[in-house]
């Protein structure tokens, strides 16, 4: 087991070269290098976002429904609070959100999908037939069930969002684990005795994290939008935390007198969902040679 | 067969000085993100009615290229950088795209390797086949149809009418191929072209699709093209034989000139690394040709082969030699042919180990061990139609892949196993080396039990049995490197101490011929027949008493088979490993193995010595299989024996003896009833109703 971990990690690390490549061949593609531009951007403004703002994002003051100006660049809501910090602010939340989310629904996906690979037969079809009720329901469905049960919370909706993409990814890690299993070093592996743990985590793995990232950053992307639906819904992150869907959700009143409550956050919300969805792209057209 | 199939050609008789296809100095480049690559250089070719062009070469050497660059059919990537294809004295690329149409399919037709993609799944066969003629001969559909009827039988199909009626999917290979022979000829063409339209087929299968194309060459006096690797079809098939190389026609002759007086290097290098079907291990080591083709985006100055030939001098590498007119009919491309007398005789194989491979294995061989390397008794394999959750639901139907089969082997010794595709060989290996879990029956390794599956195995005996797959492409995990793949089973195994590994590693790499330097290297930077090394290297990390290998070769281009035959035999010359090669590939068969098993439908026909197989008696499958296998020498008499129909199916296979349907030599209604006595004498097992007396009386088949 220790085996197969530490030649996981022996992969993971020799990944970290092909970077540099993959960033030089993502030229080729102008989409999807811009999705990956702006990404990198909005990396640096959430880790950078306490010393950009000009204001406290959560500060009250008595500049209500400012337009947007030279001292409020984006305006100012009905508190007066500042847009543009608020949106900056916003990214950091909206970056903790779908970060975690989606690499719970990676972790329980890739687990699900590699077993019900492996183990085919009662075992791998009992989960591939979970998943595929599971995905009979919208996500924001069931979403909203479980977190009305739960109730509202940044660690609820990280859990929810997760929940949600589990199964979709574990859908894709088993058609892409079941191609790799028919492939003969994988027989080669269980002739020479080796444990089921580490064919699946050294040799089946390894073979399917490409489709796994283009997964991720489709993922990712889906998760900043279903957070902001939440928060939009009221049943996600809380106020007075910036929030881009709480704040399109509180600005939803004053969409005639104050568009830049607005218009603001859901820029933001759109340039990262496309962003990822572009870079998506990309790493499928690496992955498959086409760039 | 209706008399108006008489041939007319469509634009009057061609003149003398005309030929009916002719490529000048044809040169073809595709175009790929990092260069140009220059897949045909400079080709010219005469094509004249009533021949068979056979054109022969390993992957890469443009052959396939050339097929669409006649027709005007490239990939978008590719196109024609020079010279001319002239049809009837016209140039094709002045054709119009509709001018073309026309040609097509009426004029030059083509069939392709994989019928499978050639033929429309939801159109019945009849109707596709009456399509051509609907399109390019404005018939009627009944009148079309009827045409389609008439030449499938006259492809030699049984029961033309139903056969029409079905659609591909319902018809084996060989029917789907005959189908779209039937196809291409529908239009009456005057130019066929075949490319490897046997590759997928099993041997017997393929002798009677070669026959046919030898008939109707002379039934539609039509000009053909035959592409091909194999040096045994073109012995078959062809004429006159065009050896390609590097994109390049390197050689010229009639098919008996060329197989008895190669004047090519490369052509007698070819001919001198594929075991001949009458040569086994005694004869000697099979001669590889070292080296590898050249790089097409940046060839080499002079001679293309070069590189890679014995009797290289300096001029080789300055001046490219050209195909020049070397003896009568024959045409070369080489400065100093025809070679000295000496050169110019029948390849010889070589006599001793073509390099010093297999010394560096870092065992001990091992000591004597009790009991025989494997003894098989009564295993049956049956596979369920259906999985997983239907199986309870279903009254599920057994497909019998395999059924009682009883063989030993001694250690040191390698068992062949043959018989064409479905008959249960490969399934028999992967029972031997627990893949599949034997449905009844006992398998021993050793004096030890190994009835049981892989999972419930022991380490000792894991370690012990090992496999070589037949697909480089999967055989290495992609994500690994060479030295990760050939150090893991000996940290799994752990016979060596962490500080030692890395030197057996070294030791293996170089055992079976690598530079130590792969070590370093992932899959995807080797070729097909390194990566087969690597599989080699990685299946004796264990030091095993058993390898396995399935059609280890049957991918491979001859040249890199010759290498790899070589390799496996120095092997065991080196520790005493025992084999069971399975392989559709008899000549190969014959020249690795000592004792063969001939497998049909899942059960053993015969089985014995080498020697014993390839000369009477026979049993009857044998024979055929034996008069099927295409002898890559226009000289040798081979007597012709073809099997009716196709394999039938392992769900209901017949009553009796398995064989009866097809069987040439069916005694009567005993073989439909009683499962066939064992006869023969001592080890050498026959299973038929025939008496071994009758048996013996039959003739050789080579």
């Amino acid at each position: 087991m220790a085996e197969a971990l530490e030649n996981l990690s022996e992969q993971l690390w020799s990944r970290l070269s092909f970077l540099k490549e993959f960033v030089l061949r993502l030229r080729k593609k102008p989409l999807a290098f811009t999705g990956l531009l702006v990404l990198i951007f909005w990396i640096f403004v959430s880790i950078l976002s306490p010393v950009l703002v000009p204001y406290g994002p959560t500060e009250f003051s008595t500049d209500k429904f400012t337009s947007p100006g030279l001292d409020h660049w984006f305006g100012t809501d009905r508190w007066g609070r500042d847009i543009f910090s608020r949106v900056i602010a916003g990214s950091r939340t909206a970056f903790i959100l779908a970060l975690s989310a989606t690499g719970l629904g990676l972790f329980g996906g890739t687990l699900i999908g590699l077993t019900a690979a492996y183990y085919e037969g009662p075992i791998g079809e009992l989960l591939g037939r979970a998943m595929d009720i599971l995905m009979a329901f919208p996500a924001l469905l069931i979403a909203m069930f479980i977190l009305g049960v739960l109730g509202p919370g940044t660690f609820n909706v990280i859990l929810v969002i997760g929940l949600a993409h589990t199964p979709r990814i574990g859908r894709v890690a088993r058609s892409a684990a079941l191609e790799v299993k028919a492939q003969e070093f994988v027989e080669a592996a269980k002739v020479r005795g080796e444990s089921n743990f580490y064919i699946m985590f050294s040799d089946i793995l390894p073979n399917i994290l490409d489709t796994l990232g283009v997964e991720g950053a489709i993922r990712f992307a889906y998760s900043i939008f279903l957070s902001a639906s939440l928060g939009f819904l009221g049943l996600g992150v809380q106020p007075p935390t910036p929030d881009w869907g709480l704040m399109i959700s509180e600005a939803r009143n004053h969409l005639q007198t104050a568009p830049w409550m607005v218009i603001f956050p859901a820029l933001a919300i759109a340039s990262l969902v496309l962003a990822a969805n572009f870079l998506a792209e990309g790493i499928e057209a690496y992955s498959s040679g086409d760039i | 067969m209706s008399p108006e199939r008489e041939v007319e050609p469509k634009h009057g008789s061609t003149s003398n000085q005309e030929y009916l296809l002719e490529v000048k100095d044809l040169k073809v480049n595709y175009e790929t993100p990092e260069a140009t690559v220059r897949a045909i250089n400079g080709v010219s070719l005469q094509v004249e009615r009533g021949n068979i062009y056979g054109i022969v070469g390993e992957s890469g050497c443009g052959k396939s290229t050339l097929a669409f660059a006649i027709i005007q059919y490239l990939d978008e990537n590719g196109y024609i950088d020079g010279g001319k294809v002239s049809y009837r004295g016209e140039d094709l690329a002045d054709k119009s795209r509709s001018e073309l149409q026309s040609i097509w399919g009426n004029e030059i037709a083509m069939v392709y390797q994989d019928p499978t993609a050639s033929l429309n799944p939801s159109m019945r066969v009849g109707e596709q086949i009456a399509e051509v003629s609907r399109v390019h001969e404005g018939l009627t559909w009944k009148e079309a149809n009827e045409k389609a009827v008439n030449m499938l039988d006259e492809v030699h199909i049984q029961d033309p009418e139903s056969t029409a009626d079905r659609y591909s999917h319902q018809l084996s290979g060989g029917m789907k191929q005959r189908v779209s022979i039937a196809m291409s000829l529908m239009a009456n063409p005057d130019l066929l072209i075949l490319d490897e339209p046997t590759t997928n087929l099993d041997v017997t299968t393929e002798a009677k699709i070669l026959d046919m194309v030898e008939e109707l060459k002379d039934r539609f006096n039509a000009a053909m093209l035959y592409i091909t690797h194999d040096l045994g079809v073109v012995a078959r098939s062809s004429d006159v034989v065009e050896v390609m190389y590097a994109g390049e026609i390197i050689e010229r002759s009639s098919v008996k000139e060329l197989f008895s007086r190669p004047l090519h290097p490369y052509t007698e290098g070819l001919l001198k690394c594929i075991p001949h079907p009458e040569d086994d291990e005694s004869s000697g080591r099979l001669n590889p040709i070292g080296g590898s083709v050249p790089d097409l985006t940046d060839l080499p100055e002079g001679c293309s082969f070069a590189s890679r030939c014995p009797y290289r001098k300096e001029k080789c590498t300055e001046v490219d030699p050209g195909l020049e007119v070397r003896g009568e009919l024959h045409e070369a491309s080489c400065h100093f042919a025809p070679l000295s007398e000496a050169e110019v005789t029948r390849p010889e194989m070589l006599k001793t180990l073509p390099e010093e491979e297999g010394e560096l294995y870092p065992w001990e061989r091992s000591e004597g061990e009790e009991g025989k390397t494997l003894e098989i008794n009564e295993v049956k394999k049956y596979f369920s139609e259906s999985t997983g959750w239907e199986l309870s639901l279903r009254g599920s139907k057994k497909v019998k892949a395999v059924d009682g089969v009883s063989l030993d082997l001694e250690g040191g010794q390698t068992l062949g196993v043959v018989g064409e595709s479905g008959c249960g060989k490969t399934t028999l290996a992967r029972s031997v080396i627990g893949l599949e879990e034997i449905t009844s029956g006992e398998i021993k390794f050793k004096s030890t039990d190994i009835s049981s599956p892989v999972e419930s195995r022991d380490r000792s005996v894991l370690k012990r049995i090992q496999i070589i797959f037949q697909d480089p492409r999967s055989t290495l995990n992609p994500k690994k490197t060479i030295g990760a793949a050939v150090r893991r089973p000996l940290e799994l195994h752990g016979d060596f101490a962490k500080e030692e590994l890395g030197g057996v590693v070294d030791s293996l790499l170089e055992a079976v011929g690598l530079d130590v330097q792969f070590k370093t290297r992932y899959p995807k930077q080797l070729s097909g027949g390194q990566k087969q090394r690597v599989a080699v290297a990685r299946a004796f990390a264990s030091n095993p008493s058993l390898v396995l290998s399935d059609e280890p070769t049957s991918s491979l281009d001859v040249s890199i088979q010759a290498t790899i035959l070589n390799l496996l035999i120095n092997l065991q010359a080196e520790t005493d490993v025992s084999y069971m090669f399975i392989s559709h590939d008899l000549s190969v068969v014959r020249y690795i193995s000592d004792y063969i098993a001939v497998m049909y439908l899942g059960n053993v026909v015969e089985v014995g010595t080498t020697e014993e197989i390839f000369s009477p008696p026979y049993h009857p499958y044998t024979e055929a299989l034996l008069s099927a296998i295409p002898v890559p020498d226009p000289e040798v008499d081979q007597k012709q024996l073809r099997l009716k129909g196709s394999v039938p199916s392992a769900i209901n296979p017949p009553s009796g003896c398995v064989f009866h349907t097809r069987c040439p030599r069916k005694v009567g209604k005993v073989c439909e009833e009683e499962s066939p006595p064992l006869v023969g004498s001592g080890d050498h097992e026959i299973y038929c109703h025939i008496p071994l007396e009758e048996l013996q009386e039959v003739e050789a088949v080579l």
